[in-house]
C-alpha cells in the first residue's frame, strides 16, 4: 500500500453549505396531515373511552378544558405537519447522503456511504394509499444517527436503495 | 509449536466444575428473586403469601437447574478444519461453528470457585454474527490456555500475509507476548478508592434502601407503620452533622470496597495489536481490546484525582458486527506517562501539544443563564406569593449552583483537531477529554435550536460505533467547514473502522 498524504486546500472541498435539498413527494404532506389527524382522533377516542368509566370527565369544567386543549393541540399538530414538509429534504452526493429536517429545531445529518451498514424500505398502510415509502439507512453509530427518509415514491425509494447499495459495494471493493 | 497435551479434535466436555457453576448461578438468581420475600419473613408479616411465592420460585429454579445439568452433558466442543465447533441442545441438536478468523478475542474470567478448582470461564468474542459471544462456564486452566494459544496461533498462520487483524503476538512456543503498561499496587488501589466520586456511592446507597422499601411495600408490609416506632428526633445541628459525616464515611468505605474488589491487582498490558486488562479480587477478570476495535479513548479526573495525578482511562470499543453492543474498558489510576504510552501505541506520534485548541461561544453560558433565570423568577415569584421561605432559599442555592456549573463547563469546553484526530475537552469540576480518530466517525449531525439559528450558532455531533461526541455552540460557518473536512476524510480513508 503506497502511502500518500496530500494537502487539501480547505476551500476546494465540496461544501454542504451550497447544497440544494430535494423536496419529498408532494403527497407526503397529505400523509403527514392524515397521520396527525389519526393521532388526534385517537387521543379523543381515548378520552371518551376513559370518560365512559370516570363520569367526572364528561362534566364541566373538565370537558371544557379538554375541548380547548384538544383543539389547540390538533390545530398545532396539523399546522406543523403542513409546514414541516417545506423544511424536510434530502440530498445525494457521490459519496454520501444528507437529510435535513425540523421547523424550529433544525438538523442536518450526513452519512457517508462507506459507513452504511444496510438500508430498508418500509411502507405503512397510509403510505400504501399514496404509493409512497420511506427509506431507512442504518449505520453502526447507534439509533440516533440512523436516517429515515419518509415520503418517497415507491420506485424512487427502490432506486435510491439500489444506488446506495451499489455505492456501498463499490466502496468495499476498493 | 509446543505439543498439545489435549486432543481438541475429539468432542470435549467442559470441566465437571461447570455443574457447580450452574448450580451456583441458579441459586444466586433464586436468592436475588427471593430477597423481598425473605425480608418479609425476617420482619415477620404476610407468611401465607410468602410461602406460595417461595414454592413457586423454588419449583421453577429446580426445573431450570435440571435442564441446565442435562444441557451440560449434551454440550461438546471440538476443533475441525480451523473452526471451533460447539454442539449443544437438550431436545434439539444444535451445532455452531466459529471459523478462527472470525474470533476477535478470547477472554478468561475466574471467580473464587473457579480459582479453587483451577478452572477458567471462557468468553469468545466474534465478529460478523448476530450473537457475538460464546461462553464456557468452566474449563481446566491448562486446557483453556492451550485452546486459546492453539486458536490464536492458527489464526496468525492463516493471516500471516494479511492485515493486522491478529489480536496478539504469539511466541514460537505458542504463548503470547505482553508488555506491561502499568499495574496498580495496593496503595494505588486505596488512592483510587478514596478519590472516587463519593456522591455516586451515596446515590447507590439511597437507591438500595429505596429498592428494599419498595419491595417491602409490594409484598404488603406497611413500612410507614414501623417508622412510627422510631422516636421523634430533634433535628438540631449536631445530628445533621453526625448524619452527614456518617454518610460520608459509609460512602468512602463503599467506594473503597468497590474499587478493591473490581480492580484488585490490576494489570494493564499491551500486546502487539491490542490491550489487555486483568483485575479482580474474587473474580479475576480478563478483558482485551484489539486496536482496530477501539473507536475512541477518553480520560477523566475529578478534583481529588487531579491532586494526586490520577486519571480514569476508558477504551471505548465497538463489538460485534452490528456494533450496537457497546463495550468500554475502564482503567483507573492512570498517570500522564501511561496515557501518553497508550496514545502513542494507538495513534503513533499524535502531536497533541501542537494541536490548536479553540473555545466554544460564550452564549453557551449566557443563553442557559437567561432561560434558567426566567424559570427561577417564576419559581421565586410563586414562592414569595405564598410566603414559602425555605423552598425559596433552597431554590436560590440550587439556581446559583446550576449557574456556577454552567460557567465552569464553559471555561472547560475546548476542542481541536488535526489531520488524524479530534480532541474534545469538557467537564465541570474535573476534566474529561475525548480523543477520536476522524476516520472512525460513522455519521455527523449539525443541530440548531431556534436561538442558535438566529445567531449563526449550532451544535455539531459526531456519531461513532461506541457513542457520540458533541461540540456545542460553535459558529455554523465553522461547523460547516469542520463537517466538510471530516466527511472528506471519512470518505477518502480506506482503513477499516473495525
Amino acid at each position: 500500500m503506497s502511502f500518500s498524504n496530500h494537502q487539501i486546500q480547505s476551500a476546494s472541498l465540496p461544501t454542504i453549505s451550497d447544497i440544494t435539498f430535494e423536496k419529498l413527494d408532494p403527497s407526503y404532506r397529505k400523509i403527514s396531515v392524515i397521520t396527525s389527524c389519526i393521532f388526534c382522533l385517537v387521543i379523543l377516542i381515548v378520552y371518551l373511552f376513559v370518560g365512559y368509566f370516570i363520569d367526572i370527565l364528561y362534566h364541566w369544567p373538565w370537558i371544557l378544558v379538554f375541548a380547548l386543549g384538544w383543539s389547540v393541540l390538533t390545530s398545532l399538530i396539523i399546522i406543523l405537519a403542513i409546514k414541516g414538509y417545506t423544511y424536510e429534504g434530502f440530498a445525494i452526493r457521490e459519496k454520501d447522503i444528507l437529510y435535513q429536517s425540523g421547523i424550529f429545531f433544525k438538523s442536518v445529518v450526513i452519512i457517508p456511504f462507506n459507513r452504511v451498514q444496510h438500508c430498508e424500505i418500509e411502507q405503512g398502510p397510509v403510505d400504501r394509499m399514496f404509493g409512497l415509502s420511506s427509506l431507512s439507512i442504518f449505520t453502526a453509530g447507534g439509533s440516533s444517527s440512523d436516517l429515515n427518509i419518509p415520503g418517497l415514491a415507491h420506485d424512487k425509494a427502490n432506486q435510491l436503495k439500489q444506488f446506495i447499495t451499489n455505492q456501498v459495494a463499490r466502496d468495499e471493493e476498493e | 509449536m509446543r505439543k498439545s497435551d489435549f486432543d481438541f479434535t475429539v468432542p470435549n466436555r467442559q470441566s465437571y466444575v461447570a455443574i457447580l457453576m450452574i448450580l451456583f448461578k441458579t441459586i444466586n438468581i433464586v436468592v436475588r428473586q427471593l430477597i423481598p420475600v425473605l425480608l418479609v419473613f425476617l420482619v415477620g408479616g404476610a407468611k401465607d403469601k410468602g410461602s406460595y411465592i417461595l414454592m413457586g420460585v423454588i419449583g421453577i429454579a429446580l426445573l431450570s437447574m435440571i435442564y441446565s445439568i442435562i444441557n451440560f452433558f449434551k454440550t461438546y466442543f471440538y476443533i475441525e478444519n480451523n473452526e471451533l465447533v460447539l454442539q449443544s441442545g437438550v431436545f434439539q441438536r444444535k451445532k455452531t461453528s466459529i471459523p478462527f478468523e472470525r474470533i476477535q478475542s478470547i477472554n478468561f474470567e475466574q471467580n473464587i470457585i473457579h480459582q479453587l478448582f483451577s478452572v477458567l470461564k471462557i468468553k469468545i468474542d466474534t465478529a460478523g454474527s448476530e450473537k457475538s459471544e460464546f461462553e464456557f462456564h468452566a474449563i481446566e486452566e491448562q486446557k483453556a490456555q492451550e485452546l486459546r494459544d492453539l486458536i490464536l496461533a492458527q489464526k496468525n498462520q492463516n493471516h500471516s500475509f494479511s492485515t493486522s487483524e491478529d489480536e496478539a503476538a504469539v511466541n514460537e512456543d505458542g504463548s503470547m507476548v505482553f508488555k506491561p503498561i502499568m499495574t496498580l499496587g495496593i496503595a494505588d488501589l486505596f488512592k483510587v478508592g478514596f478519590t472516587e466520586n463519593h456522591i455516586k456511592s451515596v446515590g447507590l446507597i439511597l437507591v438500595f434502601f429505596f429498592w428494599i422499601y419498595q419491595n417491602l411495600q409490594e409484598v404488603g408490609v406497611d413500612v410507614d407503620e414501623y417508622s412510627e416506632d422510631i422516636p421523634e428526633w430533634e433535628w438540631n445541628g449536631t445530628i445533621i452533622i453526625t448524619l452527614v459525616a456518617l454518610m460520608m464515611f459509609v460512602s468512602v468505605f463503599i467506594s473503597l470496597i468497590r474499587t478493591v474488589v473490581t480492580h484488585f491487582d490490576l494489570q494493564f498490558l499491551r500486546s502487539r495489536h491490542g490491550f489487555k486488562v486483568v483485575s479482580g479480587l474474587f473474580t479475576k477478570k480478563e478483558t482485551s481490546a484489539a486496536d482496530h476495535k477501539i473507536q475512541y479513548i477518553s480520560w477523566s479526573d475529578n478534583l481529588l484525582k487531579r491532586w494526586i495525578g490520577f486519571k480514569d482511562l476508558r477504551l471505548n470499543q465497538a463489538s460485534g458486527a452490528e456494533a450496537n453492543l457497546k463495550t468500554s474498558i475502564k482503567i483507573p489510576g492512570c498517570q500522564d506517562q501511561h496515557l501518553e504510552s497508550v496514545i502513542h501505541s494507538l495513534f503513533g506520534d499524535a502531536q497533541l501539544e501542537h494541536m490548536e485548541v479553540h473555545r466554544i461561544d460564550k452564549r453557551y453560558f449566557t443563553r442557559y443563564v437567561f432561560l434558567l433565570s426566567i424559570l427561577y423568577l417564576i419559581f421565586a415569584g410563586v414562592m414569595i406569593w405564598f410566603e414559602l421561605w425555605k423552598p425559596l432559599i433552597a431554590g436560590t442555592i440550587f439556581y446559583i449552583y446550576l449557574v456556577g456549573n454552567r460557567y465552569l463547563s464553559l471555561t472547560k469546553k475546548k476542542y481541536g483537531y488535526h489531520d488524524e484526530l479530534l480532541y474534545v475537552q469538557g467537564g465541570i469540576f474535573g476534566d474529561k477529554s475525548e480523543l477520536l480518530p476522524i476516520f472512525k466517525i460513522q455519521a455527523l449531525e449539525i443541530y440548531q435550536s431556534p436561538y442558535q439559528s438566529k445567531n449563526g450558532l449550532c451544535n455539531i455531533i459526531f456519531f461513532t460505533a461506541s457513542g457520540k461526541i458533541q461540540i456545542p455552540y460553535i459558529s455554523i460557518h465553522l461547523a460547516n467547514q469542520i463537517s466538510d473536512n471530516f466527511i472528506y476524510k471519512v470518505e477518502t480513508d480506506h482503513r477499516k473502522w473495525m
